[in-house]
Formats: structure tokens, C-alpha cells, sequence
């Protein structure tokens, strides 16, 4: 001990720490673990995706849904695994836009670049699931009051309701954070405890020989490698949101504990969630028969000829708390992002302002929440129809994500080797976790063109092309090249002997 | 790091040896300065590479040690004046001992 007790007795100088966090203004450090995993938990919409993926992975895999469920959520356990490496050692507010930036540095035009495609990935993938959400709150809440007798909603009163629940979340966004936080997580909890019910009945009233190893689909007679593959990849689709914690690197708690573990605990729950709910619909499905559209409705009538018709209003309620707490995971995440921009002068900076009183990214939400809300709108009024709405935004958001991952995995043993701790075991996990997310984005989005899907694919290419030719044409005209990869650097009261006067707020 | 010292704070050797690996870690840093990386810690105790720096993840993590803003180097954390006071000696000095941590 007596180093230790030398330098507690004379401290050391510790030079290049600041005096303030580069991300001051937020609500640093109150932020716990419940809260962080509600976040990542919130932005995957667990509740719906559980009620409508099994059947996609059903109808690709047959009788392999499960291994496939499975194979995805080992995956997705590797990505927590890498992004972990990130996570461990830097709190950001960009999230993997941040950490890709600090492993590549921001020399050069390429290095910038490929964070910069991070980051809109990123964006797009964030912006796209929340506005998927605002429309699947919607229909949920039209489909909860049409099962009281009242007719479904119109589409000025679909439109209506997202206008209405867009602005709440703004509220709540700008509110304060804890706020937000406190709603998501009750929602959340709120749909999970909705949906758990259902399933306990299904395995509590179906007699046990009704679990037979049934291709209870048949429409693929003999699924195969690619089968189980396509399922595989169809069910990751339905993990994309699980990274969201990241943004919080600020202010949680302890972040470099905290987050890393939320990650993982994030996708191995996602992972139980879509089994039990895969296997509960098999179970399900024994009393009716297969039906011919693409399943994404199976649990419902499923319920309706098993004799449970009260269950539906009750799903209904829980896919929109799940919706609702998906839109403010979402959002949270978009602005912080976008705050991330906005302080390292990539986009404007008064994006980067925070709430002097309610310490939350109040420009980033007001710049963001009505794009969010008012193109959901838009498309509903236009008659473009919920159902086509919602694929073409999956369809964007989950190529948007995937992205995001493939470029964050790749980069982080660069990320590693740059500050000098690369060893075999995460090289390696990421390196796997590279060529598989690869493959799974061509797999993904072949599938899609193979049911003449590929509009989304389109959308994101477009939309990621022009972000970054702006970034380059605004390079140009700049004095100086923006520096990357801002996060919460340790100032100087995080060190020992460093500064005596610690805020409440801002303690270390 | 057997054999016990007047000024030892009583570690025996029943301690699990993480915890025995963790503190000499941290002595490491403290004996070397801020700004040493973790293969500097690594050659100097002769510990294995993945343990050292797994072990130096894990004191920043619970802010025994902070990471210096090129995310290589490392310094003691305030933490640490917490740790050298529990464990009875060092001293306290007047006002510090209830500092939020």
C-alpha cells in the first residue's frame, strides 16, 4: 500500500484533463442501471416484436424457428460483446458513432467518413423506428377501441393521435431525463407484464402433448441451412435497438460498468422473450389452421379460436405502451447523437445546447421530434396505408442499424490496437461478429428484394449517400476539419488531488 | 507480495489472487505515475497482457483509476483516498474523509 499511500499523501499532477466535461449541460451521472437497460429494452419494441417476428422466422425456417431465434441471439450477444470493449473504456453520448470515431481518429477523408456513416446510420436507423413506433401506437390504440365496438380509426384521426403522442414524448424528452426515463420503463414494464400473460396461458391451458415438433407452417417443406439462415437473420432484425444504452455513457452512473452489462443483458433477455413467445405460438397455432397472409397478425385471430378473445384488447394495450416506450427510446437516442454533432461542430451547433434547467438536448429534441412525427403524418394522410408504411421503415431502419454495427465491429480492433490493449479474445469475437453481420445484411436485404422489397434498401442508400456528400462539400468550405469522437473525458476532480470544489450535479 | 510488511493493510494470503493482482495493479499506476499504459503495467509486474489490462478495465470501471483522455494512458482515481483511509492508514486529512466518491 505504501505507493498508494505516497501518492494520496503528495498527489501527482495530472496534465490534459479539463476542468469541465465535454458533455456538461446533461444530466450527468443520474442515471442507473434499471433505467439504462429500460432504455436499450425500450428501443427494440420487445412486445411487438415478440408478437410478430416468430412467425416471419416461422414462415423462412419451419421447424428450425427456435435454433434460429437462437443463432440470432448468439450473434447479437457478440455484438454486446464488442461494442462492450468500446463501452468499457468510453461514456459517449454518440454512441457507436462515437466510438468508431475514436478508433479511426478524424485525419484524413476516409477515417472521418466511415464514422460519419456511422453516426447517419445511426440517425436514420433511430429516426426511422421511432416513427415506425408512432404508427404502430396508432393502429394498436385503433384496433384497442375498435374491440370495444367503436369503429377503427380514420386516417385524419391516426394521424391525429401520432401529432398527439409525438408531442407528449417531446414534452417528456425536454422535460428531464429522469422523467423520460421513469415513463419508458413503466410503459415498458407495463407491455412486458401485458404480454407475459398471454403466454402463460397458452403453455398453462394447451396440453402438453400439443408441443410436437410440427412444421406448423409448411411453407418451406424442407427448410435447410438457408432456411434456418434466412430465419436467423430475419430474427436479428428484431434485436436492433438493444445497443441504445451507449447514448447514455454521460449520464449513468458508473457508465463503464453499467453499460457494458446492459448490453448484454439487453440481448440475452431479448433473446428468452423471443423464444418463449416463438414456442408459445407454436403451441398456439395447434388449434387453428395455417393462415395465408405473412403472419404478422397470427397471435390475434390464434387467440380469438382458442377461446381467448379478451386477450386481444389486452395485447393491443401492451404493443402500444411498447410503441409508446420505443418513440421516447428512440428519440433519447437521436438527440444524443445529434447533440454529439452538434458539439463537435459537424452539424450546426446549436444542436449541441442543452437545457439550462432540465439539463436535456432540447434543440436536438425540437429539431428532431417534428420530423419525426409530422412524416408519419404525412405518409398516413397520403393513404400510403399502415402496413406498407411500417415495412418500408423497418426496412430502412433495420439496414440502417445493421450498418451501424458492421462499421462499429470492424473498427474496434483498430480501436483496440490504437490505445494499445488488443488481445486475442476480442479480436477475434470481432472479427466473427464482422462477417457475420455482413452476411446478414446481404442475406437481409436479398430477402427483401426476393418479396420485391427493396425500396428501404434503396431509401437508406440514398439517404446515407447524400449526408455525406454534404459533410464533404461543408468540408471544404471550413478553416478547420471538425475533431471526432467527443465523449464524457474525465475532468479534473475524477483524479486523485485533482480539484477539491465538486458540484453536486457534476460530481465524478 | 507474500510477505506481510509493517505497513501492510493486513491482506492475507487466503485473498483470492484477483484481488492480490488488482491491488499490485493499482500500486503499479501509482508507483509509475499518471500517463503509464497498460503494457507498461504488464512488463512491470510480469503479469499476462489480457489480465493486466482486464484488471486495469475493472479499476477504472468501479473509478479506482481514470483514463487519460488518449484512452491508453491511466491515473489514480479519487477513489483511491477512500481505499488508503478505510484501510487505516495513510491518515486523514481534515474535511476530505466524507468527500461524495
Amino acid at each position: 500500500m505504501k505507493p498508494l499511500q505516497d501518492a494520496v499523501a503528495s498527489p501527482p499532477r495530472v496534465t490534459g484533463l479539463a476542468d469541465i466535461s465535454p458533455l456538461h449541460g446533461l444530466a450527468r451521472r443520474s442515471l442507473g442501471p434499471v433505467d439504462a437497460l429500460a432504455q436499450s429494452v425500450s428501443a427494440m419494441a420487445p412486445v411487438a416484436a415478440a408478437v410478430t417476428m416468430p412467425a416471419m422466422v416461422t414462415a423462412a425456417a419451419g421447424r428450425h424457428a427456435v435454433t434460429s431465434i437462437l443463432c440470432a441471439t448468439v450473434l447479437v450477444l457478440l455484438i454486446g460483446y464488442t461494442l462492450g470493449q468500446y463501452a468499457r473504456r468510453m461514456g459517449a453520448a454518440g454512441s457507436l458513432y462515437s466510438y468508431v470515431a475514436q478508433a479511426l481518429g478524424s485525419t484524413g477523408t476516409w477515417r472521418p467518413l466511415v464514422a460519419l456513416a456511422t453516426g447517419c446510420s445511426l440517425i436514420i436507423g433511430y429516426a426511422c423506428i421511432a416513427m415506425f413506433a408512432l404508427i404502430g401506437f396508432a393502429l394498436h390504440a385503433s384496433d384497442l377501441i375498435a374491440s370495444f365496438g367503436r369503429p377503427q380509426f380514420a386516417d385524419p384521426v391516426m394521424a391525429g393521435v401520432i401529432l398527439a403522442v409525438g408531442g407528449t414524448c417531446t414534452w417528456l424528452l425536454i422535460r428531464g431525463l429522469r422523467l423520460s426515463s421513469l415513463a419508458m420503463l413503466m410503459a415498458e414494464g407495463a407491455a412486458l407484464l401485458v404480454l407475459v400473460v398471454p403466454i402463460v396461458l397458452v403453455f398453462l391451458a394447451v396440453p402438453r402433448e400439443a408441443l410436437p415438433d410440427v412444421d406448423v407452417r409448411a411453407a418451406v417443406p424442407d427448410p435447410g441451412f438457408s432456411g434456418l439462415a434466412t430465419g436467423a437473420v430475419l430474427a436479428l432484425m428484431a434485436f436492433v435497438g438493444f445497443e441504445s444504452a451507449t447514448v447514455l455513457g454521460a449520464e449513468t452512473r458508473r457508465p463503464l460498468r453499467t453499460i457494458p452489462r446492459v448490453l448484454l443483458w439487453s440481448a440475452a433477455g431479448g433473446g428468452v422473450l423471443y423464444v418463449v413467445a416463438a414456442l408459445a405460438q407454436r403451441v398456439l397455432l395447434q388449434s387453428v389452421p395455417p393462415l395465408d397472409d405473412d403472419g404478422s397478425q397470427v397471435f390475434g385471430p390464434a387467440m380469438r379460436a382458442a377461446g381467448l378473445p379478451w386477450l386481444v384488447p389486452l395485447l393491443d394495450a401492451g404493443a402500444a405502451l411498447s410503441f409508446f416506450a420505443c418513440t421516447l427510446a428512440c428519440a433519447t437516442a437521436l438527440a444524443r447523437v445529434l447533440l454529439t454533432m452538434g458539439r463537435e461542430d459537424v452539424l450546426p451547433a446549436w444542436l449541441g445546447h442543452a437545457h439550462l434547467r432540465f439539463r436535456t438536448p432540447v434543440h436536438a429534441v425540437l429539431a428532431a421530434m417534428p420530423v419525426v412525427t409530422v412524416v408519419p403524418a404525412t405518409l398516413i394522410l397520403l393513404g400510403l396505408g399502415t402496413g406498407e408504411a411500417m415495412n418500408k421503415l423497418l426496412g430502412t431502419a433495420a439496414t440502417a442499424y445493421v450498418t451501424a454495427y458492421l462499421l462499429a465491429c470492424c473498427a474496434a480492433p483498430v480501436f483496440l490496437r490504437r490505445i494499445g490493449e488488443l488481445t486475442l479474445r476480442p479480436a477475434l469475437a470481432a472479427g466473427l461478429t464482422s462477417v457475420a453481420l455482413a452476411g446478414a445484411l446481404v442475406a437481409y436485404r436479398i430477402t427483401l428484394a426476393g418479396a420485391g422489397r427493396s425500396a428501404s434498401g434503396w431509401i437508406f442508400c440514398i439517404l446515407l449517400a447524400t449526408a455525406l456528400l454534404w459533410f464533404l462539400w461543408h468540408r471544404r468550405h471550413r478553416s478547420a476539419d471538425p475533431v471526432l469522437g467527443l465523449y464524457d473525458v474525465p475532468t479534473q476532480d475524477a483524479v486523485l488531488g485533482g480539484g477539491r470544489n465538486t458540484a453536486a450535479g457534476d460530481a465524478p | 507480495m507474500t510477505t506481510d510488511r509493517p505497513d501492510d493493510v493486513g491482506l492475507r494470503a487466503r485473498q483470492p489472487k484477483a484481488v492480490r493482482s488488482a491491488l499490485a495493479v493499482l500500486e503499479e499506476v501509482a508507483r509509475c505515475g499518471p500517463g503509464v499504459t497498460g503494457l507498461e503495467v504488464s512488463r512491470n509486474l510480469g503479469l499476462p497482457k489480457a489480465t493486466t489490462y482486464r484488471l486495469l478495465n475493472l479499476l477504472v470501471e468501479d473509478e479506482y483509476l481514470v483514463r487519460l483522455p488518449d484512452l491508453s494512458g491511466f491515473a489514480l482515481g479519487r477513489k483511491v483516498e477512500l481505499l488508503v483511509q478505510l484501510s487505516g492508514v495513510g491518515g486523514s486529512r481534515p474535511g476530505s474523509p466524507r468527500d461524495r466518491i
